[in-house]
């Protein structure tokens, strides 16, 4: 290695690094950059990770990690400088497939919502829909203006020992992240700005003006300049600073359940000139607080009258509600069916290999194999309820799969995926050392318009050996590159 | 026959309301049997109702307050033509082929919404052994007639020892409650038999003694091959007929409210209504 900064890095032969060859050898997008660093030394990349994480606070860029015993406790992401780089040529391939799947999520949810050919060509089981948790009776016979559900879709992805691209999950509820992508960029481009000028790095800040013609495109029939509003649940969600963040950069305002009404099945905002209609609204707050009319009558986070509103045509609620039943686990294994059903293609990018537990055989081979599996529960996100085989106790074990027998439907398991590794700086040992990253990417489906955030959020597992790389369990993230 | 009914809502705060919105599952439907001829609505708040129709196409009123108030009453006078329907052809379809369509995936998928457990109507394990099942030589009809006499067997009508939250299981142990809470049960046997079911709300004829016939009642119908939806009224122990005026139906009691609100206000509240059923 010519540059001291990896004389140390020690590379696990058995795991993909994204940087390095299994002999150490630089990859090749990563040459240039590791050209530049030559010039750095531990104590530069010491500062300029000090400057970053002071650079996030001033921007109250946090977070809050909810668990049994605390609520809401704000941390800040940690944030690593040296950047994942994604080549061009291995991106497209992403966008395709991520795109692809977002079609075809699309499709099934119309489809489930209204004729139902995919259950009676039996190739989706019945009674696996009807017991999804998110299917959601209210948008039955109904399609959404623009026929689009998953306005925003956040696919998860990980690059195995293979070096291929699987999917992990998709996030078709609220998908939050997006803010720190542009955020790392902008850190990155301060703190770093000449290393950053000499790449071709693909621009992830016209993310806010897409967003924004996505929800223009879908806005209600008839309506030329729709107003569209961001409805958060407000300042104590985890994710509030990206709701600021996003309505601010969009232009648009931020608004509460309680800055709204529903007359005569029309939404309005209050404001100081008066009620003004509201056309289009990115709603952050869960399917079951939207209205208290129809689902938790104890929600004060949503707009009572908003459902018969949103079915009469009046309002564009992105995402649709009921989109859930897309994103739940189980339902997860069959999207390389749901591709094949409705566009007739192949899965550009593969599913990790699942187990349903409610099978007889497959539930049989988890009890047996649970040291060698992940377990999850369909129905949450953020890596709650999951357990890694490998790194849990016989009692952890033994608990789990008693739940597991407790409730089959509400279980899978997958084999523990090797997780790609990218150099990441330690502060305790003051080097860098292989940490696992996934990759989030971010995609926008409007009528007749499609998007794919060039880059996407890489989140990393601090700890070594960790696989868990959700914020919510310590994570944190990088600047992702693509190259142009 | 023709019936003239008024049904009158009355909610009281004892703190003062600052923002109220309510919906008001009230009015007769238009079907086969029976037909609305003639209907009115008032609010004590004299705010212009808004109507629309629901996911099962019933017909919704909703109030909004324009401003502050502490009381809400809301009147409806409908007049509705009802005549009456044999269900002998429910029995014209042989018992082998019911049990075909019943069994029928498509037919499954079709019917899902009343063939699925809700909250309410979700029985554990332990206790479907208290009830008979649907035989494979027993025509459907026959084995919802004998479970409408099960269901009202195992209760005694008594009420203020349930309420509208209470689930199927609690009921095991009670062995009490409300048209509510039969119709509930029955609905949770039927489905369990594959046999879809739904909750229906309604008014009953009040010259005939029927339990329930004060207030808004509630029944179930049941998905006959051949016949098509019939009613049972677990509660009276009768299948309906030209004495039950059905407002509407849903997979239970949460799709049939007949009020819902969601209103800004702390302190006390009372709700109560009247039902007054004129048959001419």
């Amino acid at each position: 290695m010519s540059t001291s900064l990896f004389g140390n890095y020690e590379i696990d032969p058995k795991i993909f690094d994204e940087a390095f060859s299994p002999h150490k050898k630089q990859r090749i997008q990563y040459e240039k950059l590791f050209e530049e660093l030559k010039n750095y030394s531990f104590t530069d990349i010491n500062d300029l990770n000090e400057y970053a994480r002071r650079s996030f606070i001033n921007q109250g860029i946090t977070f809050n990690v909810y668990s049994d015993q605390d609520t809401g406790i704000e941390r800040i992401f940690p944030f690593d400088i040296f950047p994942r780089i994604i080549p061009q040529q291995e991106w497209q391939q992403i966008e395709k497939g991520v795109l692809q799947r977002n079609m075809a999520i699309n499709l099934f949810l119309k489809d489930i919502y209204n004729e139902k050919k995919i259950l009676k060509d039996k190739v989706f089981p019945t009674d696996l829909l009807f017991s999804c948790e998110f299917y959601n009776k209210h948008m039955l016979n109904f399609i959404p203006n623009g026929e689009i559900y998953t306005h925003v879709c956040g696919t998860d992805l990980i690059k195995h020992s293979d070096g291929e691209y699987y999917v992990l999950e998709d996030n078709a509820r609220c998908p939050s992240g997006v803010s720190y992508v542009m955020s790392n960029r902008d850190t990155m481009k301060k703190i770093f700005s000449h290393v950053f000028s000499r790449h071709q790095v693909q621009s992830v800040h016209e993310y806010p003006d897409q967003l924004l013609a996505t929800m223009q495109s879908v806005a209600p029939v008839g309506v030329d300049d729709p107003v569209c509003v961001l409805l958060t649940p407000g300042v104590y969600n985890s994710a509030y600073y990206e709701h600021a963040f996003l309505a601010l950069n969009m232009g648009i305002q931020l608004v509460e359940g309680r800055d709204l009404f529903v007359d005569k099945n029309f939404v309005y905002m209050k404001t100081i000139y008066g009620p003004k209609r509201v056309d289009v609204i990115y709603r952050r707050v869960d399917d079951d607080f939207i209205d208290p009319l129809v689902f938790r009558p104890d929600s004060r986070l949503g707009v009572a009258g908003l459902m018969s509103a949103y079915r009469d045509g009046n309002v564009t609620l992105m995402n649709a509600p009921g989109t859930g039943a897309a994103d739940d686990k189980a339902v997860y294994t069959y999207l390389p069916d749901i591709i094949k059903y409705y566009l007739g293609e192949e899965p550009i990018i593969k599913n990790v290999q699942t187990f349903r537990c409610e099978k007889d055989d497959e539930l049989k081979y988890v009890l047996e194999n649970i040291e060698k599996l992940v377990i999850k529960p369909v129905d949450q996100s953020g890596g709650y309820g999951i357990l890694i085989g490998s790194n849990s106790t016989k009692l952890e074990r033994e608990n789990m799969k008693a739940s597991i027998k407790n409730d089959r439907r509400k279980y899978i398991a997958q084999p523990i995926m090797s997780l790609s590794v990218h150099p990441t700086y330690i502060d305790e040992t003051s080097k860098y050392e292989q940490r696992h990253i996934d990759l989030r990417a971010f995609t926008l489906m409007g009528n007749d318009r499609q998007y794919v955030l060039k880059g996407g959020l890489t989140r990393v597992a601090l700890s070594r050996g960790n696989l868990m790389v959700n914020s919510s369990q310590g994570g944190g993230s990088k600047d992702t590159w693509v190259l142009g | 026959m023709e019936y003239k009914i008024s049904y009158h809502s009355h909610n009281q705060y004892f703190n003062t309301v600052k923002d109220g919105i309510f919906e008001f599952l009230v009015l007769p439907e238009n079907n086969e049997d029976q037909l609305v001829s003639t209907w009115k609505i008032k609010n004590s708040l004299l705010e212009e109702p808004f109507y629309y129709f629901n996911i099962f196409g019933f017909r919704v009123c909703r109030i909004k307050a324009s401003k502050p108030f502490s009381e809400l009453s809301l009147e409806m006078k409908v007049k509705v033509q009802k005549n009456t329907r044999g269900i002998t052809n429910g029995l014209l379809w042989d018992t082998q082929k019911c049990h075909d369509l019943l069994q029928d995936d498509i037919f499954k998928i079709d019917q899902h919404l009343f063939l699925q457990t809700t909250p309410f109507t979700s029985l554990s394990e332990t206790n479907h052994h208290l009830f008979p099942s649907l035989q494979a030589d027993q025509h459907p009809y026959k084995y919802l007639s004998h479970l409408n006499t099960t269901i009202h067997q195992f209760f005694t009508y008594t009420p203020n020892i349930t309420d509208v939250h209470t689930k199927v299981n609690d009921l095991i142990e009670l062995k009490k409650g409300v048209c509510q809470d039969y119709a509930h049960l029955m609905i949770a046997i039927a489905r369990l038999n594959q046999i879809p079911a739904r909750y229906v709300s309604g008014f009953l004829n009040q010259g005939k003694g029927y339990l329930g016939a004060a207030k808004m009642h509630a029944w179930l119908e049941c998905y006959v091959p051949g016949a098509g939806w019939i009613g049972f009224d677990p509660t009276n122990h009768l299948k309906t007929d030209e004495n039950y005026i059905k407002v509407a139906h849903g997979c239970d009691y949460k799709d049939c409210a007949p009020i819902k609100g969601v209103i800004k206000t702390n302190g006390k509240q009372i709700t109560d209504h009247e039902v007054v059923v004129h048959a001419q």
